[in-house]
């Protein structure tokens, strides 16, 4: 089988810091997986490499097996990146950027518009549309960086964080078009710290924790070698929260 | 040869330089003619643009595609 994601071997330093260790893994179409992880787990930086805005110190970054930093520009039109952060031209109106990211991507322009104005629809942002950018909160930010990055119907979506700032209707939207994705033989690689929304969405989960990944499995055979613990669970177990959990117990026993 | 690319980004850095405080007067139209026939020099010459400033610093092209997540 072809993959769609493929890591291989990724490391990457920052001085004597080492932010990813020997990272492989890989995602097939048609599938969701969630990259969990504590703050500073490498998840970011994993990400950065797989998109092509890291460049890494050892390994490769393979997009429909293309590698990201010998065929840049094929890479990067497979696949979408949006991140935690929506970092939007604020002097753009709605419009002008998604016509803008359109042209990016060089989908023609009937169709893209056919595609604004449905998406816009669905998020119910039609009437902002002439609006600017900097007058929009998180929220609708973020859902136009979602916008933009659907545009092209990328063979694999990479987000961030997609559902922080999100109200619940907007964040049950974005589950449901992210598992629409899926169902269309598209990958959706995204990192999240809300292990719920990770236990009910993911085909699989990847847990890295210092660099390194700790395990790679689908929920519901994690959850069976653990002796069915909830997916939290788990993640405290292999990241070492547990130890922190009882820290603070011990804490607020006076201890 | 100017490719569309660049005329993308020079549509882009037109509208937020106009847009951008200062953005009005004689003053703002030079710049943004002088800053226009750098980027198409660069482009005819040497066929891509970089370390273009948009916003708030550099605006980055990873070979002959822009990279939404740098913007």
């Amino acid at each position: 089988m072809s993959y769609l994601i493929e890591a291989k071997n990724l490391r990457k330093t920052y001085g004597d810091f080492v932010a990813v260790d020997d990272a492989s893994f890989s995602v097939n179409p048609g599938e969701i997986v969630g990259f969990l992880g504590p703050n500073g787990a490498g998840k970011t930086t994993t990400i950065k490499m797989l998109t092509g805005l890291l460049v890494p110190d050892a390994g490769a970054a393979l997009i429909c097996g293309l590698d990201i930093q010998q065929d840049p520009i094929k890479a990067k039109a497979q696949f979408a990146f949006v991140p935690d952060t929506p970092n939007l031209y604020g002097k753009l109106k709605a419009g002008e950027y998604l016509r803008f990211m359109a042209r990016l991507y060089h989908v023609p322009t009937e169709q893209a518009d056919t595609r604004i104005r449905q998406l816009l629809d669905l998020f119910e942002l039609t009437d902002k549309a002439g609006s600017y950018l900097e007058g929009f909160s998180h929220g609708m930010q973020q859902k136009i960086a979602i916008t933009g990055a659907l545009l092209h119907d990328p063979k694999i979506l990479f987000m961030d964080e997609p559902t922080v700032g999100l109200d619940p209707r907007s964040a049950r939207l974005v589950k449901d078009l992210l598992q629409q994705r899926r169902d269309d033989g598209s990958a959706v690689f995204f990192s999240t710290h809300i292990l719920e929304i990770a236990q009910n969405m993911c085909d699989r989960v990847i847990i890295i924790d210092r660099g390194r990944i700790l395990a790679d499995a689908p929920v519901a055979d994690l959850r069976r070698m653990k002796g069915d613990q909830s997916l939290e669970d788990i993640f405290l177990e292999l990241t070492g929260g547990k130890e922190v959990d009882e820290m603070v117990k011990e804490l607020s026993n006076g201890g | 040869m100017v490719d569309s690319d660049t005329l993308l980004l020079l549509q882009l850095y037109w509208r937020l330089d106009r847009r951008a405080d200062g953005g009005i007067g004689r003053l703002a139209w030079a710049r943004r003619i002088f800053v226009g026939l750098i980027i198409v020099i660069f482009s005819a010459t040497m066929g891509f643009v970089t370390g273009v400033i948009v916003k708030d610093g550099v605006l980055k092209r990873h070979g002959r595609t822009w990279c939404p997540a740098c913007c």
